[in-house]
Parts: structure tokens; sequence; C-alpha cells
């Protein structure tokens, strides 16, 4: 059986082989600072490593060890949830080594975290996250491997330091307005990792301030549907589905068709290119058209041709859909008859009394013409169109006209009557 | 405990948030919330604003809670005692109270709106509210009790009174109970005059939002909050008995809890169950954590120090049972695995020399002179000196140098000193996220509230989903291109329609309109319908006007005044 002591000498005698003495006592200005340290390494309670360190610093402003001293601060502040501090922290480590990873790492993380947003802050968090993003190969290079973390993990933790970055760099753009960059920074984010709540919901209030209400409210039903690990809190969740709903609302008119959103959102991290939503004038024309159509159909179905023939589509319009199929039931008022005697082109206004805008084309010519301002009623189908001057021309028979006048008695036949 | 350890413990400490595994408890949660703003002298500005705003978060928590507003001696001390009554022993009870404080005699008292300042502090006593009484009411009745108190604004009552603003660290706390004060003893807190809350409870509101935070991580995030927005000018302050754990919101799947988050808990309490040397409880503690299998940082630190506690188990158990041999060989074994552990050195070099193994103990107290500090180096040197006359190599080590201290690297060996703690990180991110209420209310002022969805018509109503205003706006809307006619009603005339209406003298007020043109194809725009000239329309008495409207611009208008039994006539052209 071997003794414990020989056990015991072996470990001990492995250690002081380890650490040659000489290099050990260069780093310490003398034996209490390392009491000091060894202090905070017994100490439990965060708060009262705090006191400690900042007895060490206060004592050793100029320690060799500073670098791993502000390490310390960070463990401990971030374990009292002091982003602030650690902030501040991470900065004077940047300051001294503007490199330095920890300080880089830190400041990254922490810039959007920090409750008072400073132009200063800003400007440090997104140097940190510039140089983190650039750095990233460096920084995760196999050699910085620690032992004990396998290659892939390396590889996911050099992947989530760089969505770190583009979240630092996105956030700075965002509080400095700049929303476009922000914009696509959060968007180049949610393309890499779309289960991020958070960055969802930025993205979503950066594009409520560019006034792109559907896709906001797109990213901010996305951010609440989100559940379990990675979910906003509940108190915010709900704060963030509730402003996607008013944005929908604002921007349609009504919460008709935000259920529907909200389902599609939940499945997709963007909207399918697709996707649309009726804006409130939209659904305010769409619903005045029905309006008209119920309170006068013809004159209805005539805006309705009449815009679409005026628009910018209306060649395409009038060949797609317009001549190949009949025209609804329409009305009009008769401004000319040509020829005159027995008229087969009958010029009429539909929006107005005083403008020509259809010419029908009559199969046979009618035996005796309209007088201007008859009104008429026709069904037809359109032949040809011209936008400029407007004219549609519709060919029609006598039989699908109504409205026409009666022929007037002639001479003959009233002196026969006598 | 190794600060590699421990350093992963409290590096996660904000992030100790599950329910999973951890008992809840199990009665009723009952919340009495107490806002007072109306004192004649020194009102406030937010603590009804702050009592609603945390009796809605605390709704959202589960709590059965009632407000009061305002609230006078009397209406305190009554709603005190309905609160208390509802309590059972298995409850938890909440009480928060938002107003104005003082303390008398290191005794602390609510002031009720009506309080006005007698003649003499005992006078006073009497007619404010105390907080002791309240802490006796709680005392053994319910299962837990968390009293929050932002009840220390700059306070003119107090000085009104002679009495100290502030509140005092309380006497008579009831077993069991969680006590937060907005701000630390004797101190003043901020009213926020420039907000709707006071940093103090718009921050604890949050807080209490978030899934899976214990209380005490609650007051946390809390206190660095505050401490923040206040630039560490008010710090809130707590002081706890609690033995359990308690969530306002139990995490949102503790199904499927992160594992990491709950070995942080098994961390934490190995950690507490180690610094009161019970080796057993810790040892569970970080065997749990093992299987769970949580991977990473902690899983190593839990099996790295695994051994060590086994150690100082081990050699615990055999000292008391007078076997120094293995209690000895267990220390050395512990001081291998963690050569920090000064007092396990120690302890061991007693049991070397309690069997007379001086060689042994020299090695140990060589160990300590190492690593230990100047006070516990001192003391092994003493022992060395008294050694030194029957033990060469004590001898030896007597006129030895002092070794050079470790370097910090050894110290921390868990720190990666130069790498930042990338899971540390995660864990912040995941429990400390951005609060998004500055973007919420700033887009919010922009747009209109949303409105309830409108009820169905009653059967046999008009099915029209419009009203006729809206109607003929609808229809005018879609003939904006095309030369029309509106007929409005003015003001005036709504009015006097109004009036009538409500004299129920409506039918007998009509007159009509007739309105003649040349043109027959000009539509006319009335209550959603469209009629064309010549166009006779049927009016209330009143006035009105015929708008022509060309392109969706008004370009000439008429006024008539329809009368009683009197046709009025119009002629309109393009």
């Amino acid at each position: 059986m071997i003794k414990p002591v020989a056990v015991f000498s072996l470990g001990l005698a492995a250690c002081l082989l380890a650490l040659p003495g000489s290099a050990w006592g260069r780093a310490w200005a003398d034996r209490n600072e390392y009491d000091l340290v060894l202090k905070v390494r017994v100490e439990a309670s965060p708060e009262k490593q705090l006191e400690l360190l900042n007895q060490w610093k206060k004592q050793y402003p100029e320690s060799e060890m500073r670098q791993q001293r502000r390490e310390l601060f960070l463990a401990a502040y971030q374990a009292t949830g002091d982003a602030s501090h650690m902030f501040e922290t991470a900065a004077e480590m940047l300051a001294e080594r503007p490199d330095s990873f920890v300080g880089v790492y830190w400041c990254t993380v922490l810039a959007p975290e920090l409750k008072n947003v400073k132009p200063e802050t800003l400007e440090l968090g997104d140097k940190a996250a510039r140089r983190l993003a650039a750095g990233l190969e460096a920084y995760f290079a196999p050699s910085q491997k620690p032992d004990d973390v396998a290659n892939a993990d390396w590889e996911k933790q050099k992947s989530a330091a760089g969505l770190l970055a583009r979240r630092a760099i996105g956030w700075v753009e965002w509080q400095r307005q700049d929303f476009p960059a922000a914009e696509k920074t959060f968007t180049e984010y949610l393309q890499q990792d779309p289960a991020s709540a958070e960055i969802a919901s930025w993205l979503g209030f950066v594009l409520a301030y560019e006034k792109k209400q559907i896709p906001a409210a797109w990213q901010l039903a996305r951010a609440a549907s989100m559940r379990g690990q990675g979910a906003l809190p509940e108190v915010w969740r709900r704060q963030v589905e509730e402003l996607a709903d008013r944005l929908y609302a604002a921007y349609h008119g009504g919460t008709d068709g935000a259920e529907a959103l909200k389902t599609a959102a939940a499945a997709s991290a963007f909207p399918p290119d697709a996707f649309q939503v009726e804006s409130a004038d939209t659904v305010r024309q769409r619903h005045a058209e029905e309006a008209l159509i119920q309170a006068d159909p013809e004159l209805g179905a005539w805006l309705r041709i009449f815009k679409q023939l005026s628009g910018p589509d209306g060649e395409k319009y009038f060949l797609e859909t317009l001549k190949p199929s009949p025209l609804p039931k329409l009305r009009g008022t008769v401004v000319r008859c040509n020829p005159l005697g027995k008229p087969d082109e009958i010029s009429l206004g539909l929006s107005s009394s005083a403008v020509e805008e259809v010419v029908l084309k009559v199969s046979a010519p009618f035996n005796h013409p309209a007088e201007p301002g008859t009104q008429i009623h026709f069904q037809g189908t359109a032949d040809t169109f011209v936008k400029e001057p407007f004219r549609l021309k519709v060919l029609v028979s006598q039989d699908s006209i109504e409205g026409w006048p009666q022929a007037p008695a002639s001479p003959a036949s009233r002196n026969q009557k006598r | 405990m190794p600060f590699a350890a421990h350093r992963l413990v409290f590096a996660f400490a904000v992030a100790l948030a599950t329910a999973a595994g951890m008992p809840q408890e199990e009665g009723n949660r009952y919340a009495l919330v107490v806002g007072n703003n109306a004192y004649v002298a020194g009102p406030l500005q937010n603590a009804v604003n702050d009592a609603r705003l945390m009796d809605k978060a605390l709704k959202e928590a589960g709590f059965r809670s009632t407000l009061v507003e305002n609230a006078s001696l009397v209406a305190m001390q009554s709603a005190v005692g309905e609160f208390l009554s509802r309590l059972g022993p298995s409850d938890t009870a909440l009480f928060f109270y938002a107003g104005h404080g003082v303390q008398i005699e290191n005794e602390n008292f609510l002031v009720p709106v009506d309080f006005e300042a007698p003649a003499s502090v005992i006078a006073a006593k009497f007619r404010l509210f105390s907080a002791a009484q309240l802490f006796e009411g709680l005392r053994n009745r319910p299962k837990r009790s968390i009293v929050i108190l932002d009840a220390c604004r700059s306070n003119p009552i107090a000085r009104q009174a002679a009495l100290t603003a502030g509140l005092a660290q309380p006497q008579n706390s009831p077993n069991e109970s969680y006590v937060v004060f907005s701000t630390g003893p004797g101190q003043t807190a901020a009213d926020n005059p420039n907000g709707r809350n006071s940093y103090f409870t718009e921050a604890l509101a949050v807080e209490i939002g978030k899934p899976g935070l214990t209380i005490e991580e609650v007051v946390n995030h809390t206190r660095a909050t505050v401490s923040s927005e206040t630039s560490g000018n008010q710090t809130p302050w707590a002081i706890s008995s609690l033995t359990s754990t308690f969530f306002f919101r139990p995490s949102l799947n503790a199904a499927t809890e992160n594992a990491a988050s709950l070995a942080m808990k098994w961390m934490t309490d190995a950690k507490r169950f180690e610094q009161r040397e019970e080796w057993s409880e810790a040892i569970d503690r970080l065997n749990q954590v093992i299987q769970k299998k949580a991977g990473g940082n902690l899983q190593a630190a839990a099996e790295s120090r695994l051994g060590y506690l086994t150690a100082r188990r081990d050699a615990q158990a055999s000292f008391e049972k007078g076997d120094y041999a293995a209690a000895a060989a267990a220390y050395v074994n512990a001081v291998n695995l963690d050569p920090f552990a000064i007092d396990a050195g120690f302890e061991g070099a007693f049991s070397y020399l309690l069997q007379d193994d001086v060689d042994g103990a020299v090695l140990l107290l060589h160990a300590i002179r190492v690593r230990g500090t100047g006070e516990s180096t001192a003391k092994a040197m003493k022992i060395l000196a008294a050694l030194k006359d029957v033990s060469a190599p004590a001898a030896q080590e007597v006129s030895a140098e002092v070794p050079a201290p470790p370097p910090i690297e050894e110290m921390f060996p868990a720190m990666r000193f130069g790498a930042p703690d990338l899971e540390g990180s995660r864990r912040l991110l995941a429990t400390t996220p951005v609060d998004p209420a500055r973007f919420v209310n700033e887009i919010g002022t922009t747009l209109a509230p949303l409105q309830p969805p409108a009820s169905p018509a009653p059967s046999g109503a008009d099915p029209s989903p419009l009203p006729s205003g809206d109607q003929t706006a609808t229809l005018s809307a879609a003939m904006k291109e095309i030369f029309h006619l509106e007929i409005a009603p003015t003001a005036e005339t709504r009015d006097l329609v109004i009036r009538r209406a409500a004299a129920g003298t409506l039918d007998t007020n009509s007159g009509s309109l007739e309105i003649e043109g040349a043109d027959k194809q000009i539509p006319v725009v009335y209550q959603g319908r469209i009629q064309y000239l010549p166009a006779k329309l049927s009016l209330q008495a009143g006035k009105y006007e015929v708008r022509s409207v060309q392109d969706g611009k008004v370009v000439s208008t008429q006024e008539v005044n329809i009368q009683a039994g009197w046709p009025q006539k119009v002629s309109v052209k393009r």
C-alpha cells in the first residue's frame, strides 16, 4: 500500500516542478497583494468580492495583474447583475489593450444592455463589435481552443460571437437612428439565426420607425409567438404582441387578418415575397367601390373599368381581361351619332354626359338617330382601346341596347291616319 | 471552495431561474397593494400609479390582489385586517405600499393620506400605520410573507411633524419573510417626478414579469437597474429569512428547462453546503449536476470539485472516529485536489501530529507556506518552529526562505484569463433581455388604440355595416373622379336634429329639397344613396349644403334652409 504521505509528496512535487518559482514572484508586488487576492478567491459573496477587489485596486493600482483583476471584477459584477459596471470594466480593459478579447467581447455583449444610451458608449460598443467581427478567425483560431472544448463546439462559439457582434452593430445603428442600416444588419442576423425573439422584436421596432407597418407587425408578431427558451419575458411579450396588433390595425384599418399574419409569422422569419396586406386606403376604396356597385351597379362597373384602363397597365388590362369577356351592363349618355341619319357608331359619355368615352359599333345601323343626352343601357364586347384621348370601342347588337328612342312617326303615315 | 468553482457559480447566479424539480408553494397568493398620493402636505405624484402597476404585475403573477388608493388611517387598518384574515397557513402573502413613510424611535410607520401633524411625536404614532403591527399580524399566519415598501420618498410630512424620513431596518419582521425597501435604511428614494412610476416600482414590476426568477434575483436585478438609473444615489435593500425558493412566475417551460440553469442552482446549493461544512449535502448537489449532464464549464467544475468534497467528508468522518491516519490521508487528498484549501492543510497536519507522523505534517505545512496567506504562513511557521528539534525536515523548512506565492492563473484555474466567459454571457443575455418598453411606448404613441371588435347587429336591424354618414363618404370616395353633388347637413342642423330628436318631434319637422339641372348624368349622393337629376330628397328641417364635387374637391356650395312643409329648390350645373 502506498502511504498517503508519499502520494502527497508526489502531488506536491509535481506542483512545484510545474511552476517555476522565479516567475511567480515577479507578478506580485508583495505578499500582501497575494493575500488580498487569496481572500477574493475564498470569498463566496460577490458583493464582498467586489469590496476586496476594490481594496486590491486601491492598494495596488498598477498591479501587474490589473487585467486579470478586471476579469475578476467582471465576474463579480456579473453575479450581481450590474451590466453598467461590467461595461465600464471591459472599457478599461480596452483602454489598456485595444485588442483584448475579454474587453472586446464584453463591450460587444453589453452595449445594448446599458440603460442609459450615451454616444460614447455607442461608439465604444460599435468599435468593439466591429473588432470582434473582424477578428473572429483570430480570436477563435484552433490554437486558442481550450483542450476540453470540442472542435464543433468551438465553431459554434465562433458563430455565436459573430451573431453577438451583429446584434451590437445593429443596436448601435438603430440607436443612432440609421434605421436602414439597422434593418439590414438585423435581417442578416435573422437569416443566420431565425429563432431569436429579441432580434425579431428589434427588427420589428426598426421597421416601425421606418413606417413599414406590416413588415414591422410581422417581426413583432413573430417575436411574440416564441415561447420557451429564448422567448421574451411574458410581460414584454404581450406588449410586443399588442404593438404588432396596433401596427397592423393602423395600416389595415382593422384587426381582421391579424391572426393569420401571426400564424404565418410564427412559422417563418420573413414574409413570403407575395405576402401583402391591404392598406386602410385600399380597403376603404374597395368598400367604396362595393358600395357604389350596390348603389349604382352600372356606374360602379364603369368606374372600375375606367380606373383600370386609365392606369399604367391599361393596355394590358384591356387585352388580357376586358377584351376576352363580355362587358357588364353599362349605362351611357349619347353625345353624338354617326352617321347622323342611320347611325351605326354611337359616342357615349359614361362618367359624364359631355365627354366621349365609349364608341358603340352597332352590328346593323339604326334606322334613326337618338338625340344627344339620351340615356341608354348596353351590353357588348370590347374591341379596341386608345388611352389618349380615352376611347373604348365596343361591339354591340341593336338587341343589346336598351333605351334607344322609338322611330318618330313619318309624315306619310301621319297623313295616312288623317 | 476554490474560486474556480464558485466563480462559475456567482458568474451565473443571475441565471438561477428554474422551477423544474422545485416544489412550488401549494397555497394561495394574496396581495394587498396600497398607494397614497393625496397628502395635504407633500402630495406625491406617482405612488398611486405605482400601486396600480404593482397590482397589475401581481395579478399577472397569480396573486389575488386588492388595490387600495389614497387610504386614510381607518381605511389602511381595515384593509390590512381583511387581508390578514384571508391568509391560511400554506399561503403566500404580499403587502406593497407606495407613499410616505417615517420612522419613530427605529420603528417604521406608513403615512395615511389623512395624517395631520400633531403636537408631539408620541401623538403622531397614533395617527400613523405601524409596519410593526403589520409584521405582527403576518407572524405565523401565512407560509411566507413578502413586504415591499416604496415609502422612503422625500418627505415634507416628516419635516413638518419633526419625524425622521426614510425607514429603519425592521425589528420584528416575521419568520419566512422577505422585506424589500426601495432604498437603504435611513435613505430617501426618488419619486421620479419626470416619470409615471418611481424608479423602484417600475423596475420591480418588470422583473416580477420575468419568468423563472427567484425573488432574490428579482430584487438583485431591480437593485442594479435603480442604482444605474439614479447614478448610484438609490440602492434598494432587502432582508430575508426565507428558507425556500420563491418564484413570482415559474419558468415558461419547466419541463424543458435549460439543464445548465438547473445545474447552476445545484452548484449554488453545493457552495452553500460546503461553506457550512455539510459535505454530504454538497456532494449530493454536485452529483445532481453531473447526472444532469449539464455540459460545459458547469459539469467540469462539478466533476472536479466532487473529489475534493468527498475527501473532506471522508477526512472529517475519519477524524471524528479517531482514525487519524485515514483522516490525514483524506486531508492530503483534499489538499492535492485543491492546493488552496488551507484549512484542510492545517487539519491534515494536526491529524498527522495526532499519530506522531511529523514528516507528514511538515509536508502539509510546507504546502501552506507555498499557498497560504501571510497569516497562515506565519501560523505554519510557528508549528514548524515547534517541531524543528524533533524533525530535520521541519528544521530545514524553518530555515528555508518563504516560497514565492503562485501565479494568479493557478489560483483561478477555471477563469481562463484572457478569454471571455462565453457561457456566462449567454446566460446573462437570456436572463436580462433589453427592456423594450421605451420603443413600444414611442411607437405606440403614434398609433391609435385598438378598438374592440364591433358587436354584431341585432336581428332585424339594418344589416348595413356603416352608418349613413360613412356611406356617403364611401360613395364620395368611389366617385371622386367624376362630377357629383353631395348634400351635407351643417353642424347647426345636426345640433338642431339632436335636440329635436330628444323632444321626439322629428317626424313633424321634415321638409324636402328638389335639385334640378340640365345635365341628367350628374349623380346626387345623400345618405349612401345615389340619385340623378332631377332629384328630390326628404330632409329634416335645418341648414344644408349642396356641394358640387369634382376630382374629389368641393368646387362650389349652395346653402339651403329646409323648413317643415316648404319644398326648397336648387338648380345646379356642371
